[in-house]
């Protein structure tokens, strides 16, 4: 690799600039991150979950579906760890399993939410004007009323499934994003690498993508890590409220749902205990984490 | 105190919560109605007996005449009646479940902001001592386990194990009785609520007083020989409350949602219990009903909020 | 209205959430009245409707069978007995003519609405008319009648897109014209040759006849005309004030005292009531609660705040965890009240709906022979062990008909209740050898109840002795599944039916053949050229002359695997044991004239 004899233009050299600074950044906030105890136990716990749910694909200790394996309603033991539900089903299997449910969500919703929100913002943020002022106008909308029920109702229209789950809360919950982005967006356009790399001649979709983008980034990261416990609580809700996922499908939500008539009178707790113990860790984790992101990507809050 | 450009803010809020609720509440009266199903049909009705009910509560007409309808009367303050207690006006028994749900929402704010200033505050004074921690923590409790799971657990521990330990002495009292059931009845569900909307409040709190308490006013006051807990009650806490008014709109919808699962678990009489069950029961008039009070009170309470916080700090204007 | 105790209330807002509550007392019964004669508890649905001209809910005839008569009524081991009417017409006693078309009914002459107003045969003539023509779900109770159709032909189909102002609704035209005593909206079979007694002139012979008119909350009972023209569509939602026009009036023995939706309802006895026995209980206080709060109610129920728990159509909200809770408890185990119901489940196959589509389509050998393997592949016994755990519901092996009612074949008569792994492995693989017809097979369903478990149940039978994946396909909405089964959008549903009146015609012409197609209820779709012919000649004969040909329906069902038996339901319901007289049949609740608290 030859060292480059003449030095690069302008442009060139403020985007270098920039990158740079967001690898000193990025390191930084790792470094920050590291010294944050409870997000580095989220962190541990949430790659633990990833793993039981890459597992959970290919083996459970029994079929997680599968009639008669005990006895309904069966304590835990040595043979089910967990006991069995209502039904004499493995409830450690069906718990494994629930992962699945709940990481899907989860991080397909994040994905959309960040695909979607982020360009909107960055589109809106950038060009200001009419198109800024329609989407200011869906988000205002959006945040004078109560998502949660707009996307129950749309997840009620859709009708049942996995897919139709992640879409109505996606469609409910991509304006933060958004907001964020666009206010990102607003503030970055303003800063003179920018008036630079204009003048150099770049065009819009360089200037969003390598220079907006990368600068707005750490913020986009901390929100999109938020969403995800957001959607696996909101599809949690659903499942609970009967609308969820359907059976026998094994999820987190609709397991606790079903867990409930048992604990009448005390009966057997475990089966609404074990899906919302797990659901909690989970939930706990990924807002854990989202803090100590926060925190390393944003040096002036301390803790 | 309102300045012209106040006034002027608030009539273009106005404008924006009626665009609002407009927009709303003809998107899920387009969503309900084309639901597949009706309030009617069962083992018994169908066809003629059907068509007929159909036609009775004015459901084979085209969806924008029948919204239309519904607004003509909605500005009346008539909400249409309802599909499933067949004839039955909703506006009275959406009114009285309102109120339920006030009561509900209106006790657990309290729970909220209680618990959030107390444990904010506590955790900043205490800044980085095991008090921090804790606070901190059960915060992102708050908002991470789900309002059910703390729920039905209560229910467990409050209402099963305590009238079995205590022989039926002691115990949480359900079900809820009457229209507003008793402060005992009231409790539990106002703690779960307000539990899940207090994380975010003790973290605003304990950012802004640690803001605070870091000023030179603060130091001045300490200096001057005042009483810690005066300079934190007298002068941090009053300037700290500002930013927590900012986030009081979010929270108020928080409620509002949390309100929905909490009333199904409880069994409360409430708004939050009627959306859910007129989902179910294709009741399209209450569920467009209870929509479009959702919104415009969110959208009013959002505005009221903006307005206090005029008030708390005079620096701003809009 | 619950009284408040300031004491309480003050106590609990000092200390923490909590309520202290004395139990009450397990003093011993002294075997007379109580003094309060209130009776409460609680119900987990809405009323939909108290008009009998369009009910259609089981729930809400528990509470209408209350407040109306009909002519006649049945006892609580479902004899029909006289109720308005003197006696229950026969041959013998010349109520019913020997060609047995015209039934003379002659009513009892003391008979008066809560209103006040005598009840006459004009009040029949009306109430009839008037259900003929609303033409709701139970209008065909009346279909035998002269004229039945040349009134619903008159009242028409609702014309459609009327505006609702300035025309006049369809239930509101029908009061105008049974007001102007249009003869159009009267049939001609149902006369007043006196005030005291009607003829019914039937266009064809009838054996069910009179079973239908007795059935009460729907079209048989009478209503008072004064009353539904103060508000055609609502009044029954009205509580009646004595002395003022209006309200849910019946001539029952109690009325609507106050009604607060989807929190209460009260109902008072009548004050020197027409008819016997005479209540004893005042009162009946009804707490609308979600089912979610069952468990509470139980609680309630241990401390004496509810006095029994399952009445009102909600026999089957107890569920397994509080029974067992119950049955575990020695003050309360001898308190719990375990009644079959007559209601059935099954799965039914799309047989005849092709649009659908699937294997079991149709009559070839092939269909047939996998509906056979898919019954024979299911453990109906473990079904009930497993899913019911023996108590909320009986194996149905004695056909579709419920056990204990007229029409049940008789234990481990159905071969369809049938579990034969091994032959229904043989018929697969017979049948399907390369697996290709049963690859993509589905499973329809409404979720809530017994029915989420049953199809977990399901799904695993037929993947463990068939080695056939079902999806299921779960609906939480109920009304959108009840219009996908009856318009055949499904391969496997579950399917079921709870009785009217005691009467193999209630099942059959309800549910298969030409009757049901006509009705739009035929949810299988099997129709039948024979099955068709000994349905009409059923339907006609006498009971004891039509039961050997309603079996013989059974069998034609049996041998076509129309269905896969599951259960027969089970009611659980808590009963303190001071209520006395307080239970129910396989239909209904015991009335609560017949109901006293002992004092306790």
């Amino acid at each position: 690799m030859a060292t480059p004899l003449t030095s690069p233009p302008a442009v060139e050299y403020l985007g270098g600039t920039v990158a740079r600074e967001q690898v000193s950044l990025a390191r930084d906030a790792l470094r920050r991150l590291r010294r944050n105890k409870l997000a580095l136990v989220a962190g541990v716990y949430l790659v633990l979950l990833a793993v039981v749910c890459v597992i959970s694909l290919f083996w459970t200790p029994y079929k997680p579906n599968a009639i008669g394996t005990c006895q309904t309603y069966e304590l835990p033991s040595a043979s089910h760890p967990l006991g069995c539900d209502e039904l004499g089903r493995d409830s450690l299997s069906r718990l494994m399993v629930g992962s699945q449910i709940s990481l899907a969500v989860g991080l397909a919703t994040a994905f959309i939410v960040l695909v979607v929100g982020v360009v909107v913002g960055l589109i809106a943020g950038f060009f200001r004007g009419v198109i800024d002022a329609v989407v200011s106008l869906i988000i205002n909308v959006f945040y004078g009323i109560p998502t949660f029920l707009v996307a129950l109702a749309l997840y009620v229209l859709l009708g049942p499934g996995l897919i139709n789950i992640i879409v109505a809360i996606s469609t409910t919950v991509w304006m933060d994003m958004a907001r964020l982005t666009r206010g990102q967006a607003m503030s970055i356009r303003e800063r003179e690498f920018i008036e630079a790399a204009r003048a150099g001649g770049a065009r819009a979709g360089r200037l969003i993508f390598r220079h907006i983008l990368p600068n707005a980034l750490g913020p986009i990261i901390v929100q999109a890590t938020f969403v995800i416990p957001i959607a696996i609580l909101t599809a949690a809700f659903f499942t609970f409220l009967g609308f969820g996922v359907p059976p026998p499908t094994a999820d987190w939500g609709g397991m606790a749902n079903e867990g409930l008539p048992s604990l009448q009178g005390g009966f057997d707790p475990y089966i609404l205990l074990w899906p919302a113990v797990a659901l909690s860790l989970t939930l706990l984790a990924f807002n854990f984490l989202g803090d100590g992101l926060r925190d390393a990507f944003d040096p002036r809050q301390k803790r | 105190m309102f300045t012209r450009g106040t006034l002027l803010y608030i009539g273009q809020r106005l404008v924006l919560i009626a665009f609002t609720v407009l927009t709303v509440s003809f998107g899920v009266f387009a969503v309900v109605h084309s639901l597949p199903g009706n309030a009617f049909v069962s083992d018994r009705v169908h066809g003629r007996a059907l068509q007929i009910l159909l036609h009775e509560y004015g459901l084979d007409q085209p969806i924008p005449l029948q919204y239309w309808n519904f607004l003509k009367g909605a500005v009346h303050g008539d909400l249409g009646v309802s599909l499933y207690i067949r004839g039955l006006p909703i506006t009275p028994l959406v009114l009285r479940e309102l109120s339920v749900s006030a009561l509900l929402g209106g006790a657990a704010l309290i729970v909220t902001i209680g618990l959030g200033v107390t444990f904010g505050v506590l955790a900043a004074v205490r800044q980085n001592s095991w008090v921090d921690y804790l606070l901190t923590s059960i915060a992102v409790v708050g908002y991470s386990v789900p309002s059910f799971v703390i729920a039905s657990l209560g229910i467990l521990v409050f209402g099963q194990w305590l009238n079995n330990l205590t022989h039926g002495a002691l115990y949480y009292p359900e079900p809820w009785s009457g229209t507003y059931g008793t402060l005992a009845e009231l409790s539990l569900p106002a703690l779960a609520l307000g539990f899940y909307t207090s994380g975010q409040i003790t973290r605003i709190t304990r950012a802004a007083m640690l803001e605070v308490l870091k000023q030179d006013y603060i130091r001045t006051a300490r200096a001057k020989g005042l009483q810690s807990r005066v300079v934190v009650i007298r002068h941090a806490l009053r300037n700290a409350l500002v930013p927590v008014t900012s986030i009081l709109g979010p929270t108020v919808i928080g409620v509002i949602t949390g309100s929905v699962v909490i009333e199904n678990i409880f069994g409360i009489p409430g708004l939050g219990k009627e959306f859910v069950e007129s989902i179910f029961q294709h009741d399209y008039n209450v569920t467009v009903g209870v929509f479009t009070i959702y919104a415009a009170l969110i959208g009013v309470a959002n505005l009221a909020v903006d307005l206090v916080y005029v008030v708390v700090d005079p620096r701003i204007r809009y | 209205m619950t009284a408040r105790k300031p004491k309480l209330t003050l106590l609990s807002a000092c200390t923490i959430p909590l309520l202290l509550l004395a139990a009450c007392g397990g003093s011993s019964s002294t075997g007379g009245l109580a003094a309060s004669q209130v009776l409460k508890f609680p119900v987990y649905q809405s009323p939909g409707t108290w008009d009998p001209g369009t009910a259609d809910a089981e729930v809400d005839q528990e509470i209408q069978q209350n407040v109306f008569d009909n002519l006649w009524r049945f006892d609580d081991d479902l004899n029909i007995v006289p109720d308005i009417a003197s006696a229950v017409p026969t041959q013998a006693n010349n109520g019913i003519s020997s060609d047995g078309l015209t039934y003379t009914v002659h009513l009892k002459t003391d008979v008066k609405f809560n209103n006040g107003d005598a009840m006459t045969s004009k009040d029949v003539l009306y109430s009839w008319n008037r259900a003929v023509a609303l033409q709701g779900a139970y209008a065909s109770n009346l279909s035998a009648i002269a004229g039945y159709g040349d009134v619903q032909k008159a009242a028409g189909a609702p014309p459609s897109n009327s505006s609702g102002s300035g025309t006049v609704s369809f239930q509101q035209n029908i009061e105008n014209r049974l007001a102007a005593n249009d003869p159009k909206f009267m049939m001609s079979g149902v006369t007043a040759p006196d005030a005291n007694t009607v003829q019914i002139r039937l266009a064809h012979a009838c054996g069910w006849c009179l079973a239908a008119w007795t059935l009460e909350g729907t079209t048989g009972a009478i209503v008072n005309e004064k009353t539904v023209q103060t508000d055609p569509v609502n009044w029954w939602s009205k509580p009646v004030t004595p002395g003022q026009e209006g309200g849910m009036v019946g001539t029952g023995a109690f009325y609507l005292s106050a009604f607060t939706a989807k929190q209460s309802m009260v109902f008072k006895a009548v004050s020197n009531w027409w008819g016997s026995p005479k209540p004893t209980l005042s009162e009946i206080d009804i707490a609308i609660h979600d089912p979610s709060a069952v468990a509470a109610d139980v609680n309630a129920w241990e401390q004496g705040s509810f006095d029994l728990i399952g009445y009102g159509g909600d026999s089957g909200v107890l569920t397994y965890p509080l029974i067992q809770g119950i049955k575990g408890n020695s003050r309360f185990s001898s308190q719990l009240v375990t009644q079959p119901k007559g209601r059935t489940t099954w799965v039914s196959f799309n047989i005849g709906y092709p649009a659908t589509g699937g294997p079991f389509l149709g009559e070839s050998a092939t269909a047939k022979g996998l509906r056979m393997a898919f019954d024979l592949a299911v453990d109906k016994a473990g079904l009930v062990s497993t899913v019911c755990h023996n108590v909320m519901c009986s194996a149905a092996t004695g056909g579709l008909v419920t056990k204990g009612l007229v029409g049940y074949l008789g234990d481990g008569k159905d071969p369809l209740a049938k579990y034969d792994p091994a032959q229904a492995k043989a018929l697969l693989q017979q049948y399907d050898p390369t697996g290709k017809l049963t690859a993509k097979l589905k499973y329809s369903y409404n979720a809530g109840g017994l029915n989420d478990p049953v199809a977990a149940y399901l799904q695993n039978e037929w993947q463990v002795n068939l080695g056939v994946h079902v999806a299921l396909d779960s609906s939480s909405d109920a009304s959108q599944f009840i219009n996908n089964r009856l318009t055949g959008k499904y391969m496997m549903s579950r399917d079921g039916w709870q009785f009217d009146y005691n009467h193999p015609q209630d099942w059959f012409d309800n549910l298969w053949g030409y009757l049901a197609t006509a009705g739009g209820a035929n949810t299988s779709g099997f129709d039948d050229p024979t099955f068709d012919s000994v349905l009409k000649q059923a339907d006609a004969a006498p009971i004891d002359q039509a039961l050997p040909l309603y079996k013989q329906l059974a069998e034609i069902l049996q041998q076509d695997v129309v269905y896969i038996p599951l259960y027969y339901s089970v009611a659980n319901l808590v009963i303190h044991s001071y209520v006395k007289k307080a239970g129910s049949n396989a239909a209904f609740d015991h009335y609560w004239n017949e109901i006293s608290i002992q004092s306790h």
